[in-house]
């Protein structure tokens, strides 16, 4: 009985107890001009894992499509192509941020004001997932306040 | 002996058109560098189309106009350059803000509507107007500024296609000649100062 219950225990508490490898810091949506049909999400992505981690998928109820996408910038011009995952270096990390990788919402199926939040769900490549409510935010480009 | 001095002068008579050739390139180089520093200015009076009807640069322009060539498709790159150009504006002094005009040309004129490009250049910053025009008017204005810029197919996305473009902004007096062009950058600082250099 008694072992019962304790792995009824660590039954319950085994999740907590597994802390997840990946942490997602400071993810937000651009806020866009209305009727705009595309977006982006950004965030800081910190891997506690002795390997490399990938971020593989992400899906969002606010847009149709949600794919990985970066920006080279070949000789002046600026590209974006689609990337089939995001590295995250083991015990390091992978910034999402204008300009370079980013999580991009394709047809979106609201407006994406200011104070806004959207749900996003990301897939990484060691299974674990992040639920996330992201807060959408107006880039203000070299402004004094941070958030 | 005698056929190796023969052999030597003909070796020197074979060099003389090389050395004419190579000369005749530098030259050349020179004088189009001349061509492009000098005579040959970039930028152009135009007129483009917007919503709320055609605007010219040379007489509808301010004293100082910042041009970018992008589209409202693009997700990350104009939004940013727009915050840019809008952060620049901000950061300037009323009167000088007053002398300056934000000019969006749409390279995607088939996808931009003029009226979404009005209600995207606005968001940004009032003092940005956002244009366009058929894509051959487009294509021959970007080659008059230097812009660049190719549509490009990206495999397996719903994007379709996204435009592959320069991201630079154009500052222009009146007339449309190029004073001067600022990289991109996700900081306003070096439009800033190109600005204040200009208006203050």
């Amino acid at each position: 009985m008694k072992k019962t219950l304790l792995s009824l225990l660590l039954l319950v508490l085994s999740p907590l107890a597994l802390a997840q490898d990946i942490q997602v810091m400071h993810p937000y949506a651009r806020a866009v001009p209305p009727g705009q049909m595309n977006s982006a999400a950004f965030m800081m992505l910190k891997n506690a894992a002795s390997e490399q981690v990938s971020l593989v998928k992400a899906t969002s109820p606010a847009a149709n499509v949600v794919e990985l996408h970066n920006h080279i910038m070949d000789d002046g011009v600026m590209k974006m192509r689609q990337v089939e995952d995001i590295k995250v270096p083991a015990e390091g990390m992978a910034e999402l941020k204008p300009g370079g990788f980013h999580v991009m919402l394709i047809g979106l199926k609201q407006n994406l004001n200011e104070g806004d939040q959207i749900q996003l769900k990301l897939h990484f490549s060691n299974g674990e997932m992040a639920d996330l409510e992201l807060p959408v935010k107006k880039v203000q480009m070299g402004m004094k306040h941070k958030h | 002996m005698q056929s190796f001095g023969k052999h030597f002068i003909k070796a020197l008579l074979m060099l003389i058109p090389a050395v004419a050739l190579v000369a005749g390139m530098e030259m050349y180089q020179k004088y189009q560098q001349e061509q492009a520093g000098g005579s040959m200015q970039l930028g152009s009076p135009f007129t483009l189309q917007t919503q709320d009807g055609p605007f010219t640069l040379a007489s509808d322009g301010n004293e100082l106009n910042v041009i970018y060539f992008g589209y409202t498709q693009c997700p990350d790159i104009c939004p940013t350059s727009m915050s840019v150009m809008s952060a620049a504006f901000n950061q300037l002094p009323t009167d000088a803000l007053q002398k300056v005009q934000g000019i969006l040309i749409s390279v995607d004129p088939e996808r931009d509507t003029l009226e979404h490009l009005k209600t995207y250049a606005e968001y940004f910053h009032p003092q940005i107007k956002g244009m366009t025009d058929a894509p051959e008017t487009i294509r021959a204005l970007s080659a008059r500024y230097g812009a660049f810029y190719q549509k490009a197919e990206v495999k397996g996305s719903a994007m379709g296609y996204t435009v592959d473009h320069t991201s630079v902004f154009y500052l222009t007096n009146r007339e449309g000649q190029v004073l001067e062009t600022v990289s991109h950058s996700a900081s306003p600082d070096d439009l800033l100062a190109a600005l204040k250099k200009r208006l203050l």
